[in-house]
């Protein structure tokens, strides 16, 4: 048999000329996974891991592993400023996430330890509750769209919880991250009072907590000193906006893309439920093949990396979900590993600005996971209801239909956060 | 060269060279020990280096500083003989040392 022949430069040019990280193609599953991986496969027989868009005023695009690590490890030649393209449209700048150095370390110093293992695992209980809640509201139909009932809340009511502020808020931030990160690009009129809105909450928030104090993560970031420094009120709002945008949506996608998977993927599903222990690993490997979000650049220094030289100003994307499919890195990339060592995947970004929720994401979803298949060992993907994945910045499943044997309500009374998604998920 | 004892999450052990100057985490991760992520490389901001030092001679390293110290706290199983690998220097003096490489960095 013949070797097949390599795509010719001109398609992988065009690929990448058509290439729009808030678009990308469809495919028959429902997920762009097969683009992701066909892209690769001309960046690989080519040899072209960096190429240019047209879309959206022309970037680069940047798909090889290697050389988006080489970017994001590079603080001095790219800007953080441009993690987000076109910019979402919040007043504030985004902390953390948009700042360079030394601004970024002296922030990322003062929130760090409330997003250690130990720090984040105290609201593991009150997660594992939410869970149940959720679930008890739907068991007895047989039937759910675990996109909208299980994937979107907990996110948001975690944000709500490791905040300090009423789990009941939790579809007001959906509703303003939502605002933020996709209506502003259509209708920025409409978006803008939504924002104003969310700005005034945190604003009355931190103040607050200013006077009561408290033991979550906005107060203790709130008090929170490094050599004598503190946040000002103004970055206090900025790293709240954070949260939300940097927490949730990309929590959610990751968690429906997961209970997407395991609809279909009995076996992956059965193996999991035998072999607990493949938990965490999983949880990687899902990162790893379903990565939420892409990342952005802005070039400071002039950088020449595969032949290509980015000038100060440029925009760059890095393109994590093809990235994270590289043979250079990972072998067997196309296969669902649920085992698989040194994962070194891109989808928490690496070096200094990787995730801040890092740790909390891994319990989170291994946790909601978990608890979804002891009550629900056995379902399937209905496919008479409509399944979504939402593309943007940020991607992943989010309409989930799901069928299984109905069951029975552990009974436990209903917490206010999750009532208050029951009705904001249920609302037509 | 001194060199480096790892033993990862599974108990196998890995001898490692290390060049004096650079860290434990570096040592580790050039010779792909299991379990030392470092995601952050080597900034004391993810504490995905954690490992055990061996009792005897964790005295005669420079204790950590106070964000070590933080950071170690609130990883997932602290103990006294806690270090996070990127703020240990290797010295000479340090060949042979043993390191456990903590359980899981998450
Ligand atoms: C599946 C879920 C998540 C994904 C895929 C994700 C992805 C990422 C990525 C790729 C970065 C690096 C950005 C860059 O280098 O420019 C990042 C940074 C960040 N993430 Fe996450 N994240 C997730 C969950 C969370 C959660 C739950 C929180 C908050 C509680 C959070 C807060 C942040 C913040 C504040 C940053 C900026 C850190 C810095 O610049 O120092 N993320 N995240
Ligand atoms: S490598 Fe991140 S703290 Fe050591």
């Amino acid at each position: 048999m013949n070797a097949p022949t390599p795509p010719p430069t001109a398609d992988v040019n065009a690929l990448y000329a058509a290439y729009d990280h808030l678009d990308p193609p469809i495919g028959p599953d429902g997920t762009p996974c097969a683009y992701f991986e066909e892209f690769r496969d001309a960046q690989i027989a080519t040899k072209q891991p960096v190429g240019r868009s047209e879309k959206h005023g022309g970037f680069w695009v940047v798909t090889g592993f290697p050389e988006c690590e080489q970017i994001i490890k590079d603080v001095d030649g790219f800007s953080s400023a441009g993690v987000i393209f076109p910019k979402y449209a919040v007043t504030e700048p985004l902390m953390l996430a948009e700042q360079d150095e030394p601004d970024h370390m002296r922030a990322r110093r003062l929130v760090n330890v409330s997003f250690m293992p130990r720090s984040v695992q105290q609201y593991g209980d009150e997660m594992m509750r939410s869970v149940h809640e959720l679930m008890d509201g739907f068991i007895e139909d047989g039937k759910a769209d675990v996109g909208r009932i299980l994937a979107d809340p907990i996110p948001a009511i975690v944000t709500a919880l490791i905040m300090g502020l009423p789990a009941e808020d939790g579809p007001m931030f959906d509703y303003w991250t939502t605002a933020i990160t996709h209506e502003f690009l259509n209708d920025p009129k409409a978006a803008q009072p939504k924002i104003e809105q969310m700005y005034a909450y945190f604003d009355k928030n931190i103040a607050r907590r200013k006077i009561e104090g408290g033991t979550d993560v906005l107060s203790s970031v709130i008090n929170a000193e490094v050599d004598g420094d503190r946040l000002t009120h103004r970055e206090l709002l900025g790293f709240s906006t954070v949260l939300l945008i940097g927490g949730i949506e990309n929590s959610a996608k990751l968690i429906g893309s997961a209970l997407w998977r395991l609809g279909w993927d009995v076996e992956l599903r059965r193996r999991l439920i035998r072999h607990p222990e493949r938990m965490a690993t999983t949880v990687d490997e899902l990162l790893r093949y379903y990565s939420p979000g892409t990342i952005g650049r802005i070039v400071r220094r002039e950088t020449t990396i595969a032949g290509h030289t980015m000038k100060p100003g440029d925009q760059v994307m890095l393109a994590l979900p093809i990235a994270n499919r590289d043979p250079r890195e990972f072998p067997n990339p196309d296969a669902f590993i649920t085992d698989r060592t040194n994962n070194r995947h891109l989808a928490l970004g690496t070096g200094l600005h990787v995730c801040l929720g890092g740790h909390l994401i891994r319990m989170e979803a291994r946790l909601v996971i978990s608890e979804f298949l002891k009550r629900i060992p056995e379902y399937e993907i209905d496919s008479n209801a409509p399944l979504k994945w939402t593309t943007g910045q940020v991607g992943g499943m989010s309409r989930v239909p799901i069928r299984f044997k109905p069951g029975k309500p552990r009974g436990t009374e209903r917490g206010k956060g999750v009532d208050a998604w029951l009705r904001h998920a249920t609302r037509p | 060269m001194p060199k480096v004892i790892f033993i990862d999450p599974e108990g196998i052990e890995h001898r490692v060279d290390a060049t004096v100057g650079q860290s434990l985490m570096r040592a580790a991760v050039d010779s792909q020990v299991p379990g030392i992520e470092a995601m952050c490389g080597g900034n004391c901001i993810c504490a995905t280096c954690h490992a055990y030092i061996e009792d005897e001679r964790l005295a005669t390293l420079a204790p950590p500083d106070a964000t070590e110290r933080d950071m170690l706290e609130c990883t997932s199983e602290p103990r006294a003989n806690s270090r996070l690998c990127c703020q240990v220097p290797m010295t000479e003096a340090l060949d042979g040392l043993i390191v456990r490489v903590a359980a899981s960095q998450h």
